[in-house]
């Protein structure tokens, strides 16, 4: 037997086993029913949504057979490329955890060897991801079967990750070599610097045709108008290559492209493969930077925190006398003001400096642009309200794995919970209070917006509580999660990978989703009464109605998170809270 | 004054701790030791309100800690043997934040003094990783002892700290002690417990071996006359006669 196939034996029994033996340990938590209820409850989720055959005249999207999604797709890859290339500095792509440092560095086993280990680990997550990208965006109307999608995911997802790993070898082999190694970059500065540079230009070039554009699909049009310009077209064509088997829609179509990736593919590994000198170095440099972390996170029993430098600390004073309830809320406020850092304010500020002279330049003119940014933010507050509560985690999720700590101290169970659980709401609400209010502004002249202006200023009034309520709602279930089931829930700030890692995140948020939709049936029930009550019993308006629906809905609303913060500080103080990572 | 009555703990089948019962008088150090698994760690969790005990009840400063969970960890500190620190918050922030939650409206004019007294003065805007082992666990020392606790549990509280903080540290519990604290002790080095403590208690797989002072526990078992602490301890935990082979 070979080296080679020897070596892919072991590698092959050591990933096996492992992912056989976390399923067992989880399979294992199924014995408690509050597991097997929740697994149930989100297999089912999942099933309604992905699985279910469709109904009678219910189309499926297919957004993989849109050749205009096809051309903005491809300015999203060369975007990511270049930021692997140019910015990137995540080793977290060559990384070994202590045990594999342990065992496969000094065993006699070749450099090559432990990258094929590598890239034999990412395919499992590869593989999922493929499948799950076709099953949500690829299900129906087109002829190729999912099964080839599959493929063309697959091996557009191998090329972004040997790509990724080739990129972050090189660039971590022309750190260490100085000047020389400086002008290795210069070349990946100059290639993507050009193409950057012509795409600006044609940005510049074609300004007025997106300016003058009026609605969404207008403005998507001109966009891509832009994109098949001959000097785009040309630049951006590796990209599109790259994405075509993905958005092929018949398998003769399908074919020849695939191949061509294939052939990508296999010279992206044949790279990768032969940066084996570079890579023990800065593989070893990763894996000891991550050593280093899981190291201090060992030592101080929480996550895998980035280190804050001494200059970067933000000050927020906290009165010694108080509710003690209050230093959990200034104590997670002030953690997430240091993670994040000041640089990703000056971000913010910079784009939202550049979008408020967008708005005022176009405002000037049609409309359209502002519109489209208008909408834009609207989609993206959309979105943080359904889904913000998974991402803003300064919270319980964040401090169980202290739990032992938290227990000790002289503070109610709900009080407890209620102030973890007001850090999280209140940055939500400021984030999604902010997009609003610029959507405001942006839509203010937009003709196709049903209400008045004067209408629309008394919700942005109004925004505020409903936002915080609803907020406290969905941070409330991501956190009674973390409780009730702090197996599966990802707690402090380690990461943690593998295929059913995946699967409990996806089930995790289908729950999360199914509980909101469960939370929201009593304040449906009463805003609506309240509604009819109004526009019927007292014969008001219909906007009034509306505006005493939404009070009620929302009172009701935050009854039940009142209610909900009691029981979790029940669950808190006396729970026996198995699955919480040891101490 | 800590005070344990019929402490159990069940984990499904298995019982962690069966029917123990001590207590511990203020100015008291009192030494818990037994052999891996005997138990001490459920115990010192359960005094701390960390975990619910199964059956019995545990006051602190007369305060059951099961119905009046507040008043009795407002009495209580409990310093663990690995240090609980949050990652983003610094040395001076940590005892800030421990104040408020304490109700310590005094805690900015006791910090001074006590980062003194564990040399961490240098170090008061340091973050947690930057800190050594030792520093981390004179931190979490500080913290729980901002508020003047009436109760102090220690879990192997000389845990990665060096000579000097080593020898600063027993000076310190023993002053706690001196100031009217009520001290339970949890530790494998038998001579830090022997030099320390005032009482000891030990337990095997849940239960109470022997409690009191040395002298008093050898009373009861005559044959253990004139042994050190090491060997009293294998007697008492080991199987018969294991220490005297």
């Amino acid at each position: 037997m070979s080296e080679a196939r020897a070596v892919f034996g072991v590698f092959a029994y050591l990933t096996t086993t492992s992912m056989r033996n976390r399923f067992r340990a989880k399979v294992k938590q199924l014995k408690n029913p509050r597991y097997s209820v929740a697994l149930l409850f989100g297999v089912a989720y999942i099933w309604f949504f992905l699985f279910r055959p469709p109904g009678a005249g219910s189309a499926r999207p297919n957004l993989f057979g849109s050749a205009n999604i096809q051309l903005i797709a491809s300015l999203g890859v060369f975007i990511l490329f270049m930021r692997w290339w140019l910015f990137g500095n995540d080793r977290s792509a060559l990384a070994f955890s202590p045990a594999e440092i342990q065992f496969l560095f000094p065993a006699p086993i070749t450099r090559r060897a432990l990258i094929q280990f590598k890239l034999l680990r990412s395919q499992i997550a590869i593989v999922f991801n493929a499948i799950l990208w076709v099953l949500i965006f690829g299900r129906g109307g087109a002829e190729l079967p999912a099964v080839l999608r599959v493929m063309s995911v697959w091996a557009m997802l191998s090329i972004f990750t040997l790509h990724r790993l080739g990129a972050t070898i090189v660039r971590a082999s022309t750190t260490q070599h100085g000047k020389a190694g400086a002008r290795r970059n210069v070349v990946a500065l100059i290639v993507f610097g050009a193409v950057a540079a012509g795409l600006i230009w044609t940005a510049i070039t074609g300004y007025s045709s997106v300016r003058n554009a009026s609605g969404i699909r207008q403005v998507t049009e001109a966009i891509t108008t832009l994109l098949r310009q001959p000097v785009p077209h040309a630049l951006l064509a590796p990209f599109r290559v790259l994405l075509a088997p993905t958005f092929a829609n018949t398998i003769a179509d399908w074919a020849p492209k695939f191949a061509i990736v294939v052939v990508g593919l296999a010279l992206h590994y044949v790279w990768v493969l032969r940066t084996e000198l570079a890579f023990e170095d800065a593989a070893v440099e990763a894996s000891a930077a991550r050593a280093k972390r899981i190291e201090a996170m060992k030592a101080r029993r929480s996550g895998n925190a980035a280190p804050v430098r001494a200059g970067n600390r933000t000050w927020i004073p906290l009165a010694p006398s108080g509710h003690p309830a209050m230093a959990i809320l200034w104590k997670n406020i002030l953690a997430l003001s240091r993670t994040s850092g000041s640089s990703m304010v000056g971000v913010m500020v910079i784009i939202s400096t550049f979008v408020i002279m967008a708005v005022f330049i176009s405002s000037q003119g049609r409309t359209g642009f502002a519109s489209l940014l208008g909408y834009f933010a609207l989609a993206m507050m959309g979105f943080s309200v359904l889904v913000g509560a998974r991402f803003v985690r300064i919270d319980l999720r964040q401090d169980l794995v202290h739990l032992r700590l938290l227990r000790t101290y002289p503070i109610d169970g709900s009080a407890l919970v209620a102030a973890e659980i007001a850090g999280s709401t209140i940055v939500l609400t400021a984030i999604q209070m902010g997009l609003l209010l610029f959507a405001h502004v942006a839509l203010l002249s937009a003709p196709e917006v049903p209400l008045d202006p004067w209408s629309r200023w008394l919700i942005v009034a109004a925004a505020p509580l409903a936002l915080l309520v609803f907020n406290a709602a969905t941070v409330t279930i991501q956190n009674g999660a973390a409780l009730l089931f702090p197996a599966w829930v990802k707690l402090g700030t380690a990461k943690s990978g593998g295929i059913e890692v995946l699967g409990q995140s996806l089930l995790t948020m289908a729950a999360s989703l199914a509980a909101l939709a469960l939370a929201l049936v009593p304040p449906a029930i009463a805003g609506g009464a309240t509604f009819l009550a109004v526009t019927t019993v007292f014969d008001g308006t219909a906007i009034a109605g509306a505006a005493a629906g939404c009070a009620i809905g929302v009172l009701a609303l935050g009854i039940e998170v009142a209610m909900a913060m009691m029981m979790l500080g029940e669950v808190f103080e006396r729970g026996e809270m198995v699955g919480v990572p040891a101490p | 004054m800590i005070e344990v009555n019929q402490l159990t703990k069940l984990y499904g089948d298995l019982t962690a701790v069966d029917g123990l019962s001590f207590s511990v008088a203020p100015g008291e150090i009192l030494g818990l030791v037994g052999p891996n698994g005997a138990g001490k760690t459920t115990t010192l969790t359960s005094l701390a309100g960390i975990i619910i005990p199964t059956s019995g009840t545990i006051r602190i400063g007369g305060h059951d800690i099961a119905r009046e969970g507040v008043s009795a960890k407002s009495r209580l500190a409990f310093i663990p043997d690995e240090p609980h620190l949050f990652d983003y918050l610094t040395v001076e922030e940590h005892l800030r934040f421990v104040g408020r939650l304490y109700r310590v409206p005094d805690a900015p004019e006791r910090i001074p003094p006590l980062l003194q007294e564990l040399e961490l003065t240098e170090k008061t805007k340091a973050l947690p990783g930057e800190l050594s082992r030792g520093m981390r666990q004179k931190l979490a020392i500080a913290c729980g002892l901002i508020h003047s606790p009436t109760a102090v549990i220690l879990d192997e509280p000389l845990t990665g700290l060096d000579p000097a903080g080593i020898r600063k540290m027993k000076s310190t519990i023993s002053a706690r002690a001196r100031a009217g604290a009520a001290v339970i002790l949890s530790s494998h080095l038998l001579h830090l417990v022997e030099e320390l403590c005032t009482r000891l208690l030990v337990i095997k797989r849940g239960r109470v071996v022997a409690l009191g002072t040395i002298a008093e526990i050898i009373a009861v078992r005559p044959e253990l006359t004139g042994l050190g602490l090491e060997d009293v301890f294998l007697a008492l935990t080991g199987e018969p006669g294991e220490a005297l082979r």
